[in-house]
């Protein structure tokens, strides 16, 4: 198991020019505590500039915390960072981090050999995981000539290559589309079900969390504002109901005048294509709608009540952690 | 060991498919330092040679292959500056990053890019020993100095290259050490001019670059004759220098970038 306990990480910002530099000091983590389990998918979710990346580098040993204490299976991944990294990988998202001009062997053959791992090993290691990530076809190809998709699978076949314990996923889906995504996630959960791996993944994606974690962490202002499963989450926030109205064509009128309705206890969402909007509010707003809407002779033809996601739950969350 | 090797084996191979894989690179290696070496001799034959007697060069042929011996070494030393500068492309394309995640032996990355790069310098020695023995002839002198001057060189320049590697870890404003490596250093240790007809402040200057002694080192096997012990000396201790700093700069780097996170900056 991976535990991470009171991690802080400062960091001297450098500004102006030359001859009059100006040294500051930003905390980007602040006390993170959490743990991750073998076989077990963990979130870790956050907006952009919430210290998901500086958390994840420091618990993969590329930077070390200010304070606090990382342990690997009983390893001080602080101190020994050396020996931690053998059981570590790390994916990221896009298309750096692998040679273009090499094809998927050579990467994993050199990425391999970084691990100190022999010939015959190595060969049936490659072997092993480019039939992971169904590359096996185009394992001769120069990487330049890959798809985006086919990049993204030699990416999680390099993460692959020492059989590490852990595996950090850093928005290992970003700009991938929904086919070769949906792909990714089945490999993802194979890796953890099937093959035990413990793995921390950090996604914009809410959806991405929702279909793949077993626990998240909710980071914002480099602290967890929240921790549980994605159920516990949801439920924990109780986000506010949301109700989709599907009516007639708006005019601009009705809009104005349901825009003017809009204050911090409803929020509403107005896709004029489909003739229907989305509101989120307390049960009894939802009156003030369909008042506006007879005024202005609107035909309601359906309204529905849209159970909360786990988006919901989070965009409260962040939004309330930073209204105070 | 195992590690080291393992991982010196992977640079090669890497080093060697990623960046010398095409027949135009290996010609573009040799066309380049060629043309240079065509100006130097052309420049100095427009002067009386008569001059250059007191520093040994007696004849053109003498000229060509004080040239020639120049150009070799320092085309050495000038491939390990440049396996130095892809570690820049290696930083934005975030491959360095995954590089450093791994337990890999540091001198092995270090020592593996340099080896993988010097197996391009085999091309030029083979290269400026053919043009040498064309002037020379084939006599006992050049020929019994050949695995001497070739071994000398690869052990020197796979050094340097580690260290300029290890230079280029700590920064990516590292660039100016590119500059320094070139004419500054074709200039003080001696390539196309002796160190010895130079400034005080210039010859002292010269101390610090192993290329130097390795120069030393063949233009002695070339002449006919053995280089001296104290040119051994220098050269040993230069280079045992050489990886002290290499492992110092690295640890320090390292170190450096993970309180940072700098080897992350693209």
């Amino acid at each position: 198991m991976i535990e991470a306990t009171d991690l802080y990480k400062n960091y001297l910002i450098k500004s102006g020019h030359i001859w009059k530099r100006k040294k500051e000091s930003k905390e980007a983590v602040r006390g993170i505590s959490l743990a991750i389990r073998p076989g077990q998918i963990t979130g870790l979710l956050g907006v952009n500039g919430a210290g998901k990346t500086t958390t994840i580098k420091m618990l993969t040993t590329m930077i070390s915390p200010t304070s606090g204490t990382i342990v690997i299976d009983g390893i001080d991944a602080v101190t020994n960072f050396m020996e931690a990294k053998k059981k570590l990988n790390l994916i990221t998202g896009g298309e750096r981090n692998i040679y273009w001009r090499l094809t998927a062997v050579e990467n994993l053959e050199y990425f391999g050999s970084l691990y100190g791992m022999k010939k015959a090993e190595l060969k049936s290691r490659i072997d092993e995981v480019l039939k992971i990530v169904d590359l096996e076809d185009q394992k001769d190809i120069p990487v330049e000539k890959y798809s985006k998709g086919m990049k993204q699978r030699l990416q999680i076949a390099r993460g692959l290559i020492n059989d590490p314990a852990y595996l950090f996923m850093d928005e290992p889906t970003l700009g991938l589309d929904i086919v070769i995504t949906k792909s990714i996630h089945d490999y993802i959960t194979k890796l953890a079900k099937n093959e035990n791996k413990g793995i921390l993944i950090t996604t914009h994606y809410i959806f991405e969390a929702e279909e793949l974690c077993d626990f998240i962490y909710v980071i914002d202002g480099g602290k967890i504002i929240a921790s549980g499963t994605p159920q516990e989450i949801k439920l924990l926030y109780r986000p506010k109901k949301r109700f989709r109205i599907t009516a007639a064509m708006l005019t601009d009128e009705t809009v104005n005048t349901l825009k003017k309705l809009n204050d911090n206890d409803m929020e509403i969402i107005i896709s004029q294509e489909s003739h229907s909007f989305e509101m989120k509010t307390e049960r009894s707003n939802v009156q003030k709608i369909i008042g506006v809407l007879r005024k202005h002779d609107i035909d309601i033809s359906n309204i529905e009540t849209v159970d909360p996601t786990l988006e919901d739950a989070l965009y409260d969350m962040v939004s309330g952690e930073r209204r105070g | 060991m195992k590690m080291f090797l393992s991982v010196c084996r992977g640079e090669i191979k890497k080093q060697q498919r990623n960046y010398f894989n095409s027949w135009s690179t290996y010609i573009s290696l040799l066309v380049w330092p060629v043309l240079t070496l065509a100006v130097s001799y052309y420049s100095y034959l427009s002067f009386d040679l008569e001059v250059l007697t007191k520093i040994g060069i007696h004849s053109a042929d003498d000229l060509a292959v004080f040239l020639l011996t120049g150009a070799l070494c320092y085309n050495c030393f000038w491939l390990m500056v440049q396996s130095a500068f892809f570690m820049l492309n290696e930083r934005e394309n975030g491959t360095l990053e995954m590089v450093f995640m791994t337990p890999a032996s540091r001198m092995g990355i270090l020592y593996g890019r340099s080896l993988g790069v010097f197996n391009q310098g085999i091309w030029f020695f083979v290269f400026y020993m053919v043009m040498v023995m064309v002037i020379r002839g084939t006599d006992a002198g050049t020929v019994t100095g050949l695995p001497a001057v070739f071994v000398s060189l690869l052990v020197s320049a796979v050094i340097w290259g580690g260290f300029m590697n290890a230079v280029f870890i700590t920064s990516r404003d590292a660039s100016f050490w590119f500059i320094l490596c070139d004419e500054p250093m074709k200039l003080l240790s001696g390539v196309q001019l002796p160190v010895t007809v130079m400034p005080f402040i210039l010859r002292a200057l010269s101390v610090i670059f192993p290329l130097t002694y390795c120069l030393d080192i063949a233009r002695s096997f070339f002449s006919g004759a053995v280089p001296e012990d104290t040119v051994w000396l220098k050269y040993i201790m230069i280079n045992l220098l050489l990886i002290m700093l290499t492992g110092l700069i690295l640890r320090l780097a390292e170190k450096h970038n993970r309180t940072t996170g700098n080897l992350q900056f693209y």
